[in-house]
């Protein structure tokens, strides 16, 4: 994976962990208001994303001491 | 921070201060494994840290006593909102992808230690290093007097305020710059593992009890549907622009703190380093979410407490759990060393690195050619004169001046451009990003002053903070000049 492509990937992730399209009060979602267990869900999955990404995209140098 | 009573008893007292004295004698250690009288071996420990001990300081700086008090405190306030907390940590794992690998390999070639080392070997001028240099300073000495107040907060809670504030910050001041001067940041990745673990263990503990006895998310989501339904409801527009404009603050802000980024020259190498980083993606969710979820616990037990006592949010949670016998002395001692810990590995590692960007890019461009022992004798003994004038300040700045300190992060994003832009934008030259850079930080300071002082200017215009205005300018300015420059005259 390119560097860029990383940007991009993380950089969306993290725009998308707003709740950006909750606008009323939602249901109960797991004991969280729905808006509440959207953030908590997608700051699980960014973390996820982001683990991939590093290891995806960093490529250590192998002649390193 | 208000507690009627000793938090811990004689017992508990005595067990925290053989902790404490624990990490001198890790200190030590550190100085005993030193390998050479250099600023590479005081400062970055020889570039060799491993992955474990580079995560864990890692974890232990970035961490400091706010998340542990603080934190649960806003999440107490705002509710749900203080969610976006997780995120803001997570943000700065994310800034790592983006420079930490190139910046590693450049730091190894040609030997950096402290950020501004690299915004001179990129531009190349002298004026443009210092002002990074003094954001960078500024930023940190914020870090360390906010940390030391809080120490001086928890001893008096702890003893009941059988230590007066005054000498808690003292004492636990001297501790961390005795350890932190014998073996510069070897001693203090050390301490820091040690705090570290202390740490994880304590948050970790904390959440599954709170788990177990209250009974979770179910527990809180009706008992505030009873007490304060208001915070049900989800971000307006300019919250989401705030919530947005925090994640920024931490990509841009807690990613480039310089403790942050000398621990990414002191790994021993490249693999070490992304290990490291690719654990740390996953720390903001077992210590931010789980202290969110404390405070919000807190709301659901405690409601209507005003802003002062919901600062002790997290205490007041511990305190019922030990009522209802949920939890021992031993739970709250864990707790208060977790505090502690927290608090003092993000002091050390601030000092550390605010002496070794007074000795580096300050001392040695004006007095250059003092032999490296020389300078490793300078810092040690900055770290003394730092940690003496902050303690001073601690203890006698009067709370309206507390409240200008509190602009921290929005001055160092300021930074941001020169290393991120200057890692890959070949063409970039220097009096772009010196111009980028002091119209932003004007720009940012301005405004949060403004605000501070009372003014009608509010500290984040339209949900967005200061300081990330402040950065849009920056960057907006740097790519004009550019534009300006790469006009052909005609």
């Amino acid at each position: 994976m390119t560097l860029k492509k990383a940007f991009i990937i993380s950089w969306s992730a993290l725009i998308l962990t707003i709740p950006w399209w909750f606008t009323d009060i939602s249901g109960e979602w797991f004991g969280l208001p729905g808006w509440a267990c959207y953030a908590m869900v997608s700051a699980i999955i960014y973390s996820i994303i982001l683990f991939f990404v590093i290891q995806k995209s960093w490529h250590p140098d192998n002649n390193e001491s | 921070m208000k507690v009627d009573s000793a938090l811990l008893g004689p017992g508990g007292i005595a067990f925290l201060c053989f902790y404490i004295l624990t990490l001198i004698l890790i200190g030590w250690l550190g100085k005993k494994a030193r390998k050479e009288n250099s600023l590479s071996d005081f400062y970055l420990a020889g570039r060799g840290m491993g992955v474990l001990v580079l995560f864990l300081t890692l974890y232990a700086t970035q961490y400091s006593g706010n998340t542990l008090v603080g934190f649960a405190g806003r999440a107490y306030r705002e509710g749900y909102h203080a969610l976006v907390l997780v995120t803001f940590l997570s943000a700065a794992v994310g800034a790592f992808i983006v420079y930490a690998p190139k910046l590693y390999r450049l730091s190894k070639k040609h030997e950096f230690i402290t950020p501004a080392d690299y915004v001179h070997h990129r531009f190349g001028d002298n004026k443009l290093t210092l002002f990074a240099a003094a954001l960078c300073l500024m930023a940190l000495a914020n870090y360390i007097l906010t940390n030391l107040k809080a120490i001086g907060y928890i001893v008096v809670a702890v003893t009941g305020g059988v230590i007066p504030f005054a000498y808690g910050v003292i004492a636990l001041s001297l501790v961390m710059v005795i350890y932190e001067t014998m073996g510069g940041m070897r001693s203090v990745a050390w301490t820091d593992a040690l705090q570290g673990v202390i740490l994880m263990i304590g948050v970790i503990t904390i959440f599954i009890t709170i788990q177990l006895e209250y009974g979770g998310f179910e527990f809180i989501y009706n008992q505030i549907q009873l007490t304060d339904p208001q915070k049900f409801i989800p971000p307006n527009l300019t919250q989401k622009l705030t919530w947005f404009s925090t994640v920024c603050l931490g990509f841009f802000g807690i990613s480039i703190y310089p403790h942050a980024v000398q621990r990414i020259y002191s790994a021993k190498n490249e693999r070490t380093l992304k290990k490291s980083i690719q654990i740390m993606a996953f720390m903001p969710l077992i210590t931010t979410l789980f202290m969110v979820v404390v405070g919000l616990t807190a709301l659901a037990l405690f409601p209507g407490l005003d802003r002062q006592t919901s600062e002790g949010a997290t205490l007041l949670v511990l305190q019922d759990l030990g009522r209802r016998g949920a939890i021992g002395a031993g739970m709250m001692m864990l707790f208060l060393s977790a505090t502690i810990a927290a608090i003092m590995s993000t002091v050390d590692s601030a000092l550390l690195s605010m002496s070794s960007i007074i000795t580096k890019d300050f001392y040695t461009r004006l007095k250059p050619g003092k032999s490296q022992a020389e300078l490793t004798r300078l810092g040690k003994m900055l770290s003394w004169g730092i940690m003496a004038f902050s303690v001073y300040l601690a203890i006698v700045l009067p709370q309206t001046i507390w409240r200008l300190l509190e602009i921290k992060l929005e001055l160092l994003i300021q930074v941001a451009p020169a290393i991120f832009l200057g890692l890959y934008f070949k063409k970039i030259k220097s009096t772009s990003v010196l111009w980028g850079m002091a119209i932003g930080t004007l720009f940012a300071v301005g405004t949060m002053v403004a605000n501070k002082l009372g003014l009608d200017i509010p500290a984040k215009p339209w949900g967005i903070h200061a300081g990330v205005w402040g950065l849009l300018i920056n960057i907006g300015t740097i790519f004009i000049l550019e534009k300006i420059r790469s006009k052909p005259i005609e």
